[in-house]
């Protein structure tokens, strides 16, 4: 097994409501071993969202970190300053959201998005950028990058969305990948195609991914391990191969057992 | 193919319906004559602001005559000379023998053109001694006409780059405290508070007093759109913190956090363009606000100082009656800010009913 990427260390995630104190997440830990997919799977509610957006400290404010680590390359994320957060987010960990859609900003061209990372991360030059622009959508397979970088969101299908999106969140060679729920909103043969994608992805670009996901039947393809959440706590997590074959906690069989009919 | 069929921006659309109205169109339209007049004042004014002749103090409009006994000829004024009625008031009468051509193009005092090109040529002008007051003159007998176009200018200006900096600031205390809520939240929308709290015209007096009296006039502009737009951002602030608190929310603000782009970039590039249609009738329903500001200043001999005409110290001229009364023609500042206020106010208003987006239908 490779050295591992992220580690992620009795993370504890409360939220104050009024007087009481709800736990969202519970001691989760997880390691993500370096140029692997990890699936981080779990019905609504379960924390998996939580997890993704708590590795970059990206959870709103409501929600406090109660304790716990994160270590991304020997740093502990939690502890670093915003400064040095903010080199990170994007250069080296990026996330992809559920809905595009959503996540672009409507009023900004897909290349304008794109190029906005560029400028944050980079000292490329207009010029430069631009051919980054077209050679990303190309690499995450949209034929025509040209019109693509210059339409907005709204104008563009879907899938295309989702790769547009994919473009931007690799724009910088990152080296981890959150995707949560990267597919959830796409017809099953795109589900494949985007998952095709990945795969490749991460054999050109030497990426590892954490992907968070309901659909255990997805992961189980394109997985190398995985872990499975439910009510804040990680209750079985191990090899994807073994936790398919030989699930040993309830839930797990449940979730399996939706898949299979 | 989606590009020969595009649909309309909101934008577009907006600005598709706003160029069916005509009253606004109009208003457009008298605004840009205005603005115009303004920047090419050197040329369009026969005389420079500042160019008096106390002889023809309170000189009424001088009639330009296109008809020599029954004949149409080139315009021409008469001369016009000064006596004194049985109770030693002013009186002009013309004299029919001295007639003045009025020259297109005519050559005046020198200036230079956008202050770039130096040039004597004047849009209209008389052959001196001859003397031509389209609007009359004031109390040291300059020519009211010239001085109105100079004027505008400052009054003008100060409008927009009054707006230009109030909104600055506005938007960037406001989308910084939506967007960081919490204690900034806090402590910028009680700063705003306290600067709304002050009534507006006295604090404008405070401040004034504040800015030392040796300043000369270009300071003092200066120190007045400074003032003027330090009291006009906080309500602006207001609404646009309301707006960027449910903003902030949106996913693409979070997608670009996990992109690592900073918080300046976020609320200038993803926050603050939202709330555009809200702040563009914003600004023009405000610009009045500082034309009205600055020509009050002016008008209390606070503002803009003789010799340099602005709009407000112009009217400082008609605050007796008794000058009214005799020389109506010193109103024709008022009616200027009148109708630039209006213009603004209306162009506001049609532009806030074009960009409200639940009026797509019609």
């Amino acid at each position: 097994m490779n050295e591992t990427l992220l580690t992620i260390k009795d993370l504890s995630v409360t939220v104050h409501d009024g007087s009481e104190k709800k736990i969202l997440l519970n001691r989760i830990c997880l390691d993500v071993p370096s140029l692997s997919i990890v699936g981080l799977v779990g019905g609504s509610g379960s924390g998996k969202t939580t997890t993704g957006l708590a590795v970059l400290k990206l959870l709103s404010p409501a929600l406090k970190i109660d304790d716990g680590e994160i270590i991304f390359q020997n740093e502990n994320l939690l502890k670093i300053a915003l400064s040095k957060l903010q080199q990170i987010r994007g250069k080296a960990i990026s996330m992809i959201f559920q809905e595009p859609l959503q996540a672009f900003n409507p009023v900004f061209t897909i290349g304008y998005q794109i190029e906005e990372v560029l400028v944050m991360h980079t000292t490329l030059n207009t010029k430069q950028r631009k051919e980054k622009i077209l050679s990303l959508l190309d690499k995450v397979g949209i034929k025509d990058p040209k019109r693509v970088a210059g339409n907005y969101p709204h104008q563009l299908s879907g899938g295309m969305r989702q790769r547009a999106m994919i473009a931007q969140a690799i724009a910088v060679d990152p080296r981890l990948i959150i995707a949560d729920e990267p597919t959830s909103n796409l017809d099953v043969t795109l589900q494949a195609r985007i998952m095709e994608l990945f795969l490749q992805l991460r054999d050109e670009l030497k990426l590892t991914l954490l992907l968070i996901t309901h659909d255990l039947g997805m992961v189980s393809h394109i997985s190398d391990r995985v872990a499975v959440m439910n009510q804040g706590q990680i209750v079985e997590q191990g090899i994807t191969k073994e936790v398919i074959e030989n699930p040993q906690q309830e839930y797990t069989k449940k979730l399996l057992g939706n898949i299979k009919f | 193919m989606i590009n020969n069929n595009r649909h309309h921006s909101q934008f577009q659309l907006a600005l598709q319906r706003f160029r069916g109205n005509k009253t606004a169109m109009a208003c457009v339209f008298i605004l840009g004559f205005l603005y115009f007049s303004a920047v090419f004042a050197e040329f369009l004014s026969p005389y420079s602001y500042k160019d008096e002749q106390r002889q023809y103090s309170y000189c009424p409009p001088t009639p330009v005559h296109f008809f020599d006994q029954g004949r149409l000829t080139w315009p021409y004024v008469y001369g016009l000379q000064l006596s004194f009625n049985e109770f030693y008031k002013r009186e002009y009468v013309t004299d029919v023998n001295t007639k003045y051509r009025v020259k297109l193009f005519a050559s005046g005092e020198s200036y230079k053109l956008l202050g770039l090109i130096p040039t004597r040529v004047h849009l209209l002008g008389v052959e001196s001694p001859g003397r031509i007051y389209l609007l009359g003159a004031d109390s040291r007998g300059r020519d009211i006409f010239s001085r109105l176009i100079f004027g505008g200018r400052v009054s003008l200006s100060i409008g927009l780059i009054g707006v230009l900096i109030s909104f600055t600031i506005g938007l960037l205390i406001g989308g910084a405290a939506g967007y960081y809520g919490g204690r900034v939240d806090n402590y910028l929308m009680r700063l705003c508070e306290m600067v709304i709290m002050f009534p507006g015209f006295y604090l404008l007096l405070a401040l004034r007093s504040a800015v030392p009296d040796d300043f000369n006039s270009v300071q003092v502009y200066f120190a007045i759109i400074l003032i003027l737009s330090f009291i006009g951002w906080a309500s602006l602030a207001r609404i646009i913190r309301g707006m960027c608190l449910s903003l902030r929310e949106r996913e693409y603000v979070l997608a670009a956090k996990s992109l690592g782009v900073n918080d300046f970039h976020i609320i200038t590039q993803h926050i603050l363009p939202h709330t555009l249609s809200y702040s563009i009738f914003a600004v023009m329903l405000s610009i009045p606000g500082y034309i009205l500001g600055e020509s009050a200043l002016s008008l209390i001999g606070l503002g803009i100082q003789d010799p340099f005409a602005s709009w407000g110290n112009m009217l400082s001229d008609a605050m007796s009656i008794v000058r009214i009364k005799f020389a109506p023609w010193i109103l024709w500042p008022a009616f200027f800010i009148f109708l630039t206020v209006i213009c603004f106010n209306i162009i506001g208003n049609v532009l806030r009913d074009c960009l409200d987006p639940n009026l797509k239908g019609n």
